[in-house]
């Protein structure tokens, strides 16, 4: 909203200089963004908030300006010009459709001589960046920007029958605009209707049609309050926002209606001449809601954690136009003036309360009682798997979880359903959720060999959407990451993040994506269900996303281990004996896995068998075909006592033994 | 080409683990000399080059030397790693020249947003904040309506929201107020929590705008919370996050969810609230809070009369930006190494 400094002083004689007063709104809630000064004036540029449609007008702000200042507002005073003629002689009106239009008035003045504007109209609506156009319509906006109340000029010689309805259109019914848009209406927009055919948009725009012109004589002047739904509902649907709508929208004051209206009257009678009618042409209810609020002294402190006398309440209360309705020592009863519809209740009068007195007078003073502030398990766990990642040299991505195309399609690990679809993003009707965190890291990791940063390592942490027949859908909390290091590189880190994320039983088994290389892929299983995946990306899915090299992939559900008591270490004693390694080279058939081998070694009983890994695999020469040799390392070690080579032996003979039984391995 | 390629890619991944493997000078070595060598992995595969069409030569090529340099790179870090294990070779203190870089140690970096978010959570932390968290995916009555936002009403102007397809009933959460709802329904007061996580409004991506943006919501609740200690809390963060030094102001606003609500300005970290370029007039906008509304707390079945409460909320990507002088939101998403390893 922007106003003018020397049109509020026509209604606040403040002596403060501008630049204080702009100080002050701001500290009370009327934000004055910009201060555009010119020799004649100053226009101040308000962010008015969407509860006060009453600063939407200069008696509004100055009406702030006089309770900030402890100064008397002045209202103009509006001495209706001699009437003449009854105003029923000259038009008639009818309001069908009252549920949308509680109040509606008309006047009507005849042989008004359409002329420019007298300088000093022309100059106020031209200071708040208006665009003077004739005598009487500028006397709408002036009137308006006064008080908050849009106002509309008809020429009455172009309404049909001299008639004025105010009704819901009929649907297909159709209205060009005096910005010369047509449109077509449906039977929920409330329209001002002549005899004949719509010829405004209530609370929105006049048509083209019955437009003020140079010819014009006889003028109607419409002053209304419409439901403010409906005035938005259709503003939104016909993506038009003007002056008017604008204010509809959040509501006027219904008991400046009338005032609107006769200040209106009287102005273009004084400066387009012509005769007011005797009258004026009303359907609805003038008086607006005025409930009685109770203020409780005791709930002032409580909310702002200060004292304020209550006369000094009162006085607040008093400057911006409460009606003071008695009380006690210790609460105050105040009739709520009807354009301050945003005030209903107790705490609506704390807040005006402190606004003017500032907040500035409310301490930094904490009497809160001593809390502890817990780390979430969900805080606790994603930190514990960025510390490894991040240690592996992994950069944290936060990539758009609202994504589109084939890619985020292709890659669904934990559902076979549609993605879940969003709408109104106009230009991208694919929108959905994604299912998945990777495709948006192999994005990232193109972006940056597109950039010259080859090689990079990225990680997330995030949701993934999944359908649910719930209400929401599943929304668990993930852990992926790409790199162009190799399957056994990859599977260490992963393995390092269960690890720390204090995973038990976490087990790697074949699995078939397709989005992953055939034969280098792993579903990751714990308690029974899928909490995982790793492989290389399928070179099908390398090739889409252009990437110059292979990669590979990994999602965690990490929201899974969330709920679990992470691992408590327990120490485990130092072993003061040394321990018996021997290095065992097995072949065996290429169809026996690692987690075998290993499984068979522990469950051999070997009794000081300390610890097994893994060397090497080899294929090849002298090894037959269909077999494999696999390099392990074994420690024997006994707690009491350094082992002989003899025990080591036979522990070695057992576990060989157990091999060749049930693996059918051989010793090389 | 797509067999060429995988077979780059089947060297490679072979290269990263042999050189891993390695475990001394003399394996590193060999292990050269199996891929770079004369008779090399990386030689047999450009002897390969013949059996592609002439088209497809010059991209198989690079993508070739691509692997050479990668390879290389391998060795060169190994090399050095196990150099350092081994003590090195010792120079003598003519020859070392301590002003050369050491060599690089390759470590990633959390996001700045996740880096500001567990800063800020820890602030609050220390005011006896917990955090908690709630899903993205919300339904209408959590995102509005018990936040005192009936339908239809202006207030909502500044929530568009993004609608779940088919379904009036859910939308991706405009805000992480939300969460409050859920906490007060899962729990009695006092409470005390943080919420930090992603937020979704369909605004049109500029430098300043995104349709999916980062929040941290905090809320206390109790029989004695007042304005006052709102305004302590807050001002201890604003010191907290943005330095000692700075000062705050508390302007009066309006949202449906608070009563009296406030937008919360530090003083400028730039010019120390003189007034300069960044902030025009000495102060910079932060934040929004204010008191619990009683239809918030009435929402939640809290007796208003019982319970006081203060909320608020901070957008995590502009408090980074002011913070670092980071001058394009996109910047955050885009995920480019050059802008994350700056943090
Ligand atoms: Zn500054």
């Amino acid at each position: 909203m922007k106003a003018s400094w020397n049109w509020l002083t026509d209604y606040v004689a403040v002596k403060a200089p501008a630049a204080d007063v702009a100080d002050r709104l701001t500290m009370a809630g009327l934000t004055v963004e910009d201060i555009d000064k010119t020799p004649e004036d100053i226009c101040f540029d308000i962010e008015i908030t969407s509860n006060r449609p009453d600063w939407l007008s200069h008696i509004g702000i100055a009406r702030e300006i006089a309770a900030l200042y402890g100064l008397a507002l002045h209202v103009p005073a509006v001495e209706l010009p001699p009437a003449g003629g009854p105003v029923a002689d000259e038009a008639a009106l009818e309001v069908p459709d009252a549920d949308l239009c509680p109040l509606y008035t008309g006047r009507v003045i005849k042989g008004v001589k359409i002329a420019p504007s007298p300088a000093w109209l022309r100059e106020k609506v031209e200071s708040i960046g208006l665009r003077s156009i004739n005598n009487v319509v500028d006397i709408t906006n002036y009137v308006m920007y006064e008080c908050g109340q849009p106002l509309h000029a008809f020429d009455l010689a172009k309404l049909a029958g001299r008639k004025i309805i105010v009704r819901r259109a009929v649907s297909g019914e159709q209205i060009t605009l005096i910005d010369e848009t047509k449109h077509t209406l449906t039977d929920s927009d409330l329209v001002i209707a002549d005899g004949k055919m719509p010829v405004a948009l209530a609370g929105i725009m006049g048509g083209a049609e019955s437009e003020i012109g140079d010819e014009t004589s006889d003028v109607f002047v419409e002053s209304a309050q419409f439901d403010q739904y409906s005035v938005r509902t259709t503003a939104k649907r016909l993506g038009i926002s003007t002056d008017a709508s604008y204010r509809f929208e959040r509501g006027v004051d219904v008991e400046t209606v009338d005032w609107a209206s006769r200040r209106t009257g009287e102005l273009i009678v004084e400066i387009a001449g012509g005769t007011l009618c005797e009258g004026v042409l009303k359907v609805g209810v003038e008086r607006g809601a005025r409930p009685e609020v109770r203020l409780r002294m005791s709930r002032v402190r409580r909310i702002l954690g200060i004292d304020v006398p209550i006369e000094e309440t009162r006085t607040i209360l008093a400057s911006l136009d409460f009606v003071l309705r008695g009380g006690s020592p210790d609460e105050t009863v105040v009739e709520v003036p009807s354009f301050r519809g945003d005030v209903k209740e107790e705490i609506d009068l704390i807040e005006e309360v402190a606004r003017i007195k500032g907040y500035d007078k409310i301490p930094f003073a904490a009497a809160l009682k001593v809390a502890v502030g817990r780390r979430n398990p969900r805080e606790i766990i994603t930190e514990a798997a960025e510390e490894v990642l991040t240690a592996c040299g992994f950069y944290g991505c936060v990539s758009y979880s609202l994504v589109t195309g084939d890619l985020f399609r292709k890659i669904s690990p934990w559902t076979r359903e549609d993605p879940v679809y969003i709408e109104n993003r106009p230009g991208h009707e694919d929108t959905f959720l994604r299912p998945s965190l990777v495709g948006s890291l192999l994005l990232v990791r193109k972006t940056n060999e597109d950039r010259k940063v080859p090689d990079a390592d990225v990680y997330e942490v995030a949701h993934v959407y999944l359908p649910s027949s719930d209400t929401l859908p599943d929304q668990p909390l993930m852990a992926a990451a790409v790199t162009g290091r190799g399957f056994p590189a990859a599977k260490g880190i992963v393995e390092r993040l269960f690890q720390a994320i204090g995973a038990e039983a976490v087990e790697f088994e074949p699995c078939d994506f397709p989005f992953l290389a055939p034969g280098e892929a792993a579903s990751i299983i714990s308690g029974g269900e899928m909490v995982g995946f790793i492989g290389r990306l399928d070179s099908s899915i390398v090739e889409s996303v252009n990437l110059r090299t292979g990669v590979s992939v990994a999602e965690i559900n990490l929201g899974r281990f969330e709920a679990r008591p992470r691992n408590v270490e327990s120490f485990k004693t130092l072993q003061r004996f040394p321990g018996v390694e021997r290095d065992l080279a097995l072949v065996v058939r290429e169809s026996v896995k690692w987690a075998e081998i290993v499984s068979c070694i522990e469950g051999a009983g070997a009794e000081y068998l300390d610890s097994i890994s893994f060397i090497s695999l080899y294929r090849g020469k002298p090894i037959p075909e269909g077999s494999k040799s696999v390099a392990l390392h074994v420690v024997f070690r006994s707690p009491e006592k350094t082992l002989t080579g003899e025990e080591a032996d036979r522990t070695q003979a057992l576990i060989v033994g157990i091999l060749s039984e049930r693996l059918g391995a051989t010793l090389r | 080409m797509g067999d060429i390629k995988t077979s780059i890619e089947k060297v490679h991944a072979a290269a990263v683990d042999e050189f891993a493997a390695a475990g001394d000078e003399s394996s590193l070595e060999s292990v050269r000399v199996r891929y770079l060598g004369r008779k090399g992995r990386v030689r047999d595969l450009m002897g390969t080059l013949g059996t592609l069409s002439p088209e497809e030569r010059p991209e198989a090529g690079r993508l070739i030397n691509d692997l050479k340099s990668r390879i290389a790179r391998l060795h060169d870090e190994k090399s050095a790693a196990l150099g350092a294990s081994a003590g090195g070779e010792k120079p003598s203190p003519e020859t070392l020249d301590v002003t050369l870089p050491g060599t690089p140690v390759r470590l990633g970096r959390i996001h700045p947003i996740a880096r500001a978010a567990r800063e800020i959570v820890r602030i609050f932390a220390g005011m006896g904040f917990s955090a908690v968290y709630g899903p993205e995916v919300e339904t209408v009555h959590n995102n509005f309506e018990c936040l005192n936002m009936p339908l239809d009403h202006p207030s909502r102007d500044a929530f568009e929201t993004f609608f779940v397809r088919d379904r009036s009933d859910v939308v991706l959460r405009s805000h992480t107020s939300p969460v409050q709802i859920r906490a007060m329904l899962a729990s009695k007061p006092p409470l005390r929590i943080v919420v930090p996580g992603r937020t979704y409004r369909p605004d049109t991506v500029d430098a300043t705008h995104s349709f999916m943006f980062d929040q941290i919501e905090g809320l206390a609740v109790g029989t004695d919370v007042t304005m006052a200690d709102l305004k302590f809390c807050l001002n201890e963060f604003g010191k907290a996050y943005f330095g000692p030094e700075v000062t705050t102001r508390f302007r009066p606003h309006f949202f449906p969810f608070t009563e009296p609500s406030a937008e919360m300005d530090v003083s400028c970290i730039f010019c120390g609230g003189k007034g300069c370029r960044v902030c025009g007039n000495g102060w910079i906008e932060v934040l929004g809070c204010g008191m619990v509304h009683p239809n918030v707390l009435r929402a939640v079945n809290y007796d208003p009369e019982e319970y006081t409460g203060f909320a608020f909320g901070m957008g995590i990507e502009r408090l980074s930006m002011i913070k670092h002088q980071i001058n394009d939101l996109r910047l955050f998403f885009e995920n480019d190494i050059r802008f994350l390893s700056q943090f």
